[in-house]
């Protein structure tokens, strides 16, 4: 593996030199089936050892389902959950039969969505971007580290010609980071137009549903290159929320990020947004809710440590989970939550609201249905 | 008949030329007093020696298979393991609560002081609450916050104790240190290989009393229970039932005395017989003693089986010289007739058993080569005390004439059908065709549900907690509590990633280990795994404020030094010093053999595929991965141990009978016996381990010297003349009513075992009582049936002829 990293970064400086000499437009592309064929004759050089978490499908296990689970999303009446080791398994109608997809890759999956019962995306470490079109049942790669990493490159180059060192510095230094690209959250409004962030400031776009991407780190305002864990559409617009209380708000026009004021200073883990709310969520269950994007209320809650995910269960209605594998729940659109009575205490990562009575959740022992108790108040 | 044979007594007095006989029973025959006497001073010498120096010992490394891959790995490796040798878990209950009482607290302290001042413990790796190494680590907005899961502040308040709660969960050995309910606590203590002071190898026996003395005086001052499991901890509960055993020993004892008294009515010869025996036991353990072996759990069967084979022999010989006495011969000539006629049988038969026990030596484990060689012995002592010995003894004492004259009567041509041998003679009618086909069809059929059962023969352990004790026993009981109230089991089977030095940390190694883990937790016998993979992606993910997202093995190499530094503060055994092994351990359900070869199957298949210049997985550490190698050892020398039985009985009956025929004869119905007895091993749910193995060995052992005075009898009959039908009644009444009583009389006195607490014990009471039973009726049944169809008259009438 050690040799095929070499080979990786031999390839990268020879495009270093490439993109030094001469700009051609078609670069990108050349770049991207470079990193292909190296990867592709990584395998054949590679008598011994273990394939790449990138070139090694996901291995069908028999306890996929209980495997560590990130991120859950509806696909019409079917739910997906991803995770762990490329784990990908969906389950029609609230059966509790999870089935495992084929998945070209194996890498730590982090944020799934999908736009419509058929389309649909998901984000992990290593730079991937894997896209469904038969409601997840397989997978197609989009986007690796590599690839990512040429981006940037190339980028870099780009910027460095029309003036732009401080960026261009920015984004040699995302290239230096090779396969290493770890994307956490994603956000598509259509078919076509979607947003995936993760590391370090690290965020690209596309505009037609995934066949190509470009990087937009350079658009954000994000200075000391924070972590990005989750994009939100509330209130109208566009949000990005980070480590250290970042809130960054997207200019339609200008198609840029701003810093907006946070009403925290830790990390937030992630928000949901409607038409008149937004909530972001972090570390300490700190829960804060704002109707106009400026006045933030802190939700009247009893937790102590982070809220992982949140999912809707109708105009009025929200459910949070934490890492104490507690349940929260709120009929006010987030401003008072009540502790759900639950049996399990595993951390709990993901949930999503499957309809007004069942919940789905996911967490470090697997995913599970549970069904939501409005009555009981937690003694 | 009888005045006849009286006849023929005085015949055979006046007639005896002292001068006749072998050069063997000439010097044992002229040298008697000598002899006696040197008897006597030898014993004398083997009494003091056994009370001196005979202890009673175990170690885990001598059950060890010293040359398997596994276990060859492991001792090269075993420095860098601590934690993964043998270890006792001593779970401390609070019976009036939970453990968070100061009261409880302080018995904990107390009770850990004691346990780390045992020799033999490996002090540095001791975990429990109390130990300053186990520690909580937290995350915050500012980043780690840790300390020890013991207060350093505690002083027995009940603010302290909330704290130490809380600690409690922050560090995650919920499950693991702390029972799942809160009611007890784990001490864990891993035990070195050898004792520090003295360099020997760490003798399970002692420390287990030592640990047996803390737990007695803790649960008497009544404040706290105490369970106590591991490998150590089952030796200990073997060697505390020793007594026990032993009592069953001499209630079998007394058993057969009886019965061969009841069988001869004379007190003198049976004692006589009876002492002898016990003569070459004292001498065996003499002789073992001064050879620096020592008893432990597994060899303490030894000196028994030493015994019943001594009285098997005794019993012919005795049997022998009544005969010629009730036929008017003098003591000294039915002394020496008798050692003539039986001398050749008698030691090709204790020299098959002497070999059965020595192909035992085959095993790669020192526990078992030393009751190879133990048994050996005992039994090259019983070719002096009851081939020579005996006879001589009871030349001078001859036995009671009454005693003598009623076993005649017996062998007359119409025995009362009440009688022994009026039962046993009928079964000369196998010699002739219609029974002789229905008895081989019998043993076919008998073949075949055998062979179809004893596939299912099992290797190793088949049931959870230890199979040697009964369920019920304070052990296993004990080890049910640990199970129902702690998450880890006490099965760890560890696999050892070796990298190049200072190579632990890359990212390839860590991947790999990381996906082994994860294929091994696939399997159902396996229950969590530990590794430095599932460590570090952990400290990653609480280096980044906790964040699921980043559970993840990251490719940056200072995020993965980090979480190994980290990961290293709460758990030392996650790599070794040069940073070049590292374990995974997975913990088992339990160690039944099926278990253990999932395990060892999948981690094969993924070495073989994955293994590189980076990286290299290697098995075994861990007490399942030791009893894996264990298994695969018995496995392998399991047949090949059967194969070499066989042929070295074959061959020694071929040096007596000169017949390949005869030879056919005498092991088919012992291979039979030894299928039947797997096939109840099957029923009874007995492993093959090494506890089976000195069972199986004797059974043949014990079989052919029934086979042996059976055909040498037979086979004189038959070349000087006899009809199969003659031969075999001359047989039947000579030496087969011997075989019939030692058959019934060992039997009857090993059966009273399955009462014994040992449930390891009651197996072998089981198994061998089949195999004494079965071995006596096979050959007196199928001899004469094989005889039939091998050596028939035609056969002896064609040879005569020439």
């Amino acid at each position: 593996m050690k040799k095929k990293n070499k080979v990786i970064v031999n390839l990268s400086a020879l495009a270093n030199i490439k993109s030094g000499r001469q700009q051609r437009p078609g670069l990108r592309i050349l770049l991207m089936m470079f990193s292909l064929v190296c990867a592709a004759a990584s395998v054949q050089a590679q008598p011994q050892g273990m394939l790449d978490r990138l070139e090694k499908p996901a291995h069908k296990a028999v306890k996929a389902a209980e495997s560590s689970l990130n991120s859950l999303a509806l696909a019409g009446d079917r739910t997906v959950v991803v995770g762990e080791r490329g784990h990908i398994l969906w389950m029609d109608g609230a059966d509790n039969h999870w089935r495992q997809a084929d998945v070209p890759v194996s890498s730590d999956l982090t944020a799934v969505q999908f736009v419509d019962e058929n389309t649909g995306w998901v984000v992990g470490h290593d730079g991937v971007v894997l896209h469904s079109q038969d409601g997840g049942e397989s997978w197609s790669l989009q986007l690796n580290g590599h690839q990512i990493a040429a981006l940037h490159e190339a980028l870099a180059g780009v910027l460095s010609a029309s003036g732009d060192e401080r960026s261009a510095e920015k984004l040699s230094f995302g290239a230096d980071q090779g396969v290493d690209q770890s994307l956490l959250a994603l956000h598509f409004s259509d078919a076509n137009h979607g947003i995936v962030v993760g590391a370090s400031n690290l965020a690209l776009e596309t505009r037609d549903g995934g066949a190509s991407w470009s990087v937009i780190s350079h658009h954000i305002d994000n200075e000391s290159g924070l972590h990005l864990y989750g994009v939100v559409e509330a209130l109208g617009a566009l949000y990005v929320l980070g480590e250290q209380g970042l809130i960054l708000k997207k200019n339609p026009q200008t198609a840029t990020y701003h810093a907006v004021k946070s009403p925290y200073r830790g990390s937030w883990f992630g928000g949901i947004g409607s038409h008149d709310r937004l909530l972001a969520y972090g570390l300490l269950g700190n829960t804060w809710v704002t109707a106009d994007g400026e006045n933030w209320l802190k939700s009247d809650m009893n937790s102590s440590v982070a809220i992982t995910s949140a999912s809707s269960v109708s105009a009025t209605d929200l459910v949070l989970v934490s890492l104490n594998g507690e349940v929260f729940y709120s009929n006010d659109g987030g401003k008072r939550f009540e502790t759900q009575a639950l049996g399990s205490q595993y951390p709990f990562y993901a949930v999503q609201a499957k309809d007004s009575e069942t919940l789905v959740v996911a967490g470090l022992n697997g995913v599970k249905i549970i069904k939501i108790n409005k009555d009981e108040e937690y003694p | 008949m009888i005045k006849e044979a009286v006849d023929l007594g005085k015949d055979i007095n006046e007639s005896f030329d002292a001068d006749s006989g072998s050069v063997v029973e000439k010097i044992v025959f002229s040298n008697r007093l000598v002899l006696v006497l040197m008897t006597l001073v030898i014993s004398a010498f083997m009494a003091y020696v056994v009370v001196d120096k005979l202890a009673l010992s175990a170690s885990y490394e001598k059950m060890m298979p010293q040359n398997h891959e596994y276990v060859v790995n492991y001792f090269e490796h075993s420095d860098e393991l601590s934690g993964l040798g043998s270890a006792l878990r001593v779970v401390v209950t609070n019976p009036n609560g939970n453990i968070f009482d100061a009261e409880y607290i302080e018995q904990l302290r107390r009770i850990n002081d004691d346990l780390f001042m045992v020799p033999g413990v490996d002090r540095a790796w001791i975990k429990s609450l109390w130990s300053p190494a186990v520690r909580w680590t937290e995350v915050t907005e500012e980043g780690f916050r840790g300390g020890p899961v013991m207060p350093s502040t505690y002083d027995g308040s009940a603010q302290e104790l909330e704290k130490l709660k809380l600690n409690i969960i922050r560090a995650g050995v919920l499950g693991e240190l702390v029972a799942n309910n809160y009611h007890s606590s784990m001490i864990f203590l891993p035990l070195l290989d050898s004792d520090p002071t003295t360099g020997e190898a760490l003798d399970y026996a002692v420390l287990s009393k030592r640990i047996a003395d803390v737990r007695a005086q803790y649960e008497a001052e009544g404040l706290v229970d105490i369970h106590i499991v591991g490998f150590a901890q089952i030796i200990g509960e073997l060697v505390a039932g020793l007594s026990e055993v032993l009592m069953f020993f001499a209630v079998a004892i007394l058993i057969i005395s009886l019965i061969i008294f009841i069988y001869t009515r004379c007190v003198l010869s049976t004692a006589l017989m009876i002492s002898c025996s016990l003569i070459a036991v004292l001498w065996q353990l003499g002789i073992v003693s001064l050879m620096g072996f020592s008893l432990d759990p597994f060899s303490v069967l030894v000196p028994f089986l030493v015994f019943a084979i001594g009285v098997s022999h005794g019993a012919q010989k005795m049997n022998g010289i009544m005969q010629d006495i009730a036929v008017g011969a003098h003591k000294l000539v039915a002394a020496r007739m008798t050692f003539r006629r039986l001398f050749i049988a008698g030691l090709t038969a204790l020299l098959a058993d002497a070999v059965g026990f020595a192909v035992l030596m085959l095993f790669d484990i020192p526990v078992i080569r030393d009751l190879a060689v133990a048994a050996s012995v005992g039994v090259a002592v019983l070719i002096f005390t009851n081939l020579i010995m005996l006879p001589v003894l009871l030349s001078y004492t001859g036995v009671s004439v009454s005693a003598a004259k009623r076993s005649l009567k017996e062998q007359t041509d119409s025995p009362s059908a009440f009688s022994l041998v009026g039962l046993l003679v009928k079964l000369q009618v196998f010699t002739k065709r219609r029974w002789a086909v229905s008895a081989l069809l019998m043993a076919a059929v008998l073949v075949l549900i055998g062979y179809t059962t004893s596939l299912d023969l099992q290797i190793g352990d088949l049931d959870e907690g230890a199979p040697e004790l009964r369920p019920d026993s304070r052990y296993n009981q004990d080890n049910a509590f640990v199970v129902q109230n702690y998450s880890l089991s006490s099965d760890q089977f560890a696999v050892i990633v070796k990298t190049p030095t200072d190579s632990c940390m890359n990212f390839a190694a860590l991947d790999a280990m990381d996906r082994l883990s994860w294929e091994l937790e696939q399997l159902p016998g396996v229950q969590a795994t530990q590794s430095l993979a599932a460590a570090v992606k952990q400290i990653t993910s609480g280096g980044y404020e906790g964040n699921p997202k980043w559970l993840t093995l990251s490719r940056n190499q200072y995020v993965i030094n980090y979480g190994a530094q980290a990961a290293s503060v709460n758990n030392q055994d996650l790599f070794n010093v040069e940073c070049s092994v590292m374990p995974v351990v997975a913990y088992l359900a339990d160690h039944r053999a099926d278990t253990l070869n999932q395990v060892t199957e999948l981690v094969q298949v993924f070495a073989d595929q994955y293994n590189s210049d980076e990286y290299e997985f290697l098995m075994a550490a861990g007490n399942a991965g030791i009893e894996a190698a264990t298994n695969q050892v018995v496995s392998t020398a399991w047949r090949q141990m059967h194969l070499y039985v066989y042929l070295a009985v074959a061959a020694l009956c071929f040096v007596t009978f000169r017949s390949w025929r005869a030879v056919v004869i005498a092991v088919l119905p012992l291979a039979l016996t030894s299928l039947l007895a797997e096939a109840l091993m099957v029923v009874l749910g007995i492993g093959v381990k090494v506890a089976t193995l000195p069972v199986i060995a004797l059974g043949v052992g014990i079989g052919v010297d029934y086979a042996l005075y059976l055909i040498s009898i037979q086979l004189a009959g038959q070349r000087n003349g006899e009809t199969l039908a003659q031969a075999y009644y001359r047989a039947l009444a000579f030496t087969g009513k011997v075989v019939a009583v030692v058959g019934v009389t060992l039997a009857v006195s090993v059966i009273t075992w399955a009462w014994s607490p040992i449930k390891f014990q009651a197996d072998m009471g089981i198994l061998l009582a089949f195999m004494f039973l079965w071995n006596m009726v096979g050959a007196l049944v199928l001899i004469p049936a094989l005889s039939h169809f091998l050596m028939g008259d035609r056969h002896f009438f064609k040879s005569v002829k020439k």
